[in-house]
């Protein structure tokens, strides 16, 4: 997967990271110094504070490639059941059910249901012509 | 791992990651509520600072291990960076963690077998 570094959301990443990961390390900094003058309590944040700044590198990583478009290919290439989409989040919001799957609304073959889709269409443009 | 990949054994370890993430969730939301509502206003108001001395580092060790079971989380899920943000600052503003986490599980809730 390859990363896009100048999209908008990615430029936005680098801007967090640059300034989160260096003042975690800042913070860090100055926990070490008070932890080397006495306060021994120091000696928890001298540890976390890098942690934070760690994290928040791995989290830039993988945000930058967690591309929505790679992700939509993957879900046209092999498309998941609704229940599997929605766990993992990505999932158009439906109702459960072997039905509810095999409903399109944009299915024309049944006489019946265009004509009634038809109808329906007729109201919406009344609707907005009188409005 | 693409998103079509949760499936079977994917699901039931999401499952529990979601679990351990909402355990954690309520641990740090608890223990910074009781450090801003009980344990700083001891400290600065009636100057007892014991209770926050033990409070704030527990609950600082607490957020790292929080943070790391949203780290799996995110491995094993998409978040969108929304939500990440959210998650992150649950563990420094009051209250927050319960309603994300609320949000997060209502989100990765498991379709009923």
């Amino acid at each position: 997967m390859r990363a896009t570094w100048w999209s908008r959301k990615a430029i936005a990443l680098h801007a967090t990271v640059l300034v989160v990961a260096p003042g975690c390390l800042a913070a860090g900094w100055w926990m070490l110094s008070r932890a080397t003058h006495g306060d021994a309590l120091a000696w928890i944040y001298t540890v976390e504070w890098p942690f934070f700044a760690c994290y928040a590198v791995y989290m830039w990583w993988k945000l930058l490639h967690d591309d929505p478009a790679v992700r939509r290919a993957a879900m046209r290439a092999q498309p998941a059941s609704p229940a599997t989409a929605r766990l993992a989040g990505n999932g158009p919001k439906q109702p459960e059910g072997p039905e509810a799957i095999a409903f399109d609304p944009y299915d024309d073959s049944d006489p019946e249901l265009a004509a009634y889709n038809r109808y329906l269409a007729s109201l919406h443009e009344r609707d907005r012509s009188h409005r | 791992m693409s998103a079509t990949a949760v499936t079977g054994e994917d699901a039931r370890r999401l499952r529990g990651a979601v679990g351990r993430y909402r355990a954690m969730a309520m641990v740090v939301g608890a223990m910074l509520l009781l450090l801003v509502v009980v344990a700083i206003p001891l400290q600065y108001g009636a100057g007892h600072p014991g209770l926050a001395g033990v409070v704030a580092p527990l609950h600082g060790a607490c957020y790292v291990v929080y943070l790391l079971t949203v780290a799996d989380l995110a491995r094993r899920a998409r978040l969108r960076i929304g939500e990440l943000a959210a998650m992150i600052g649950a563990g420094f503003v009051p209250g927050l963690a319960f309603v994300v986490e609320r949000r997060i599980t209502r989100r990765f809730r498991a379709p009923s077998p």
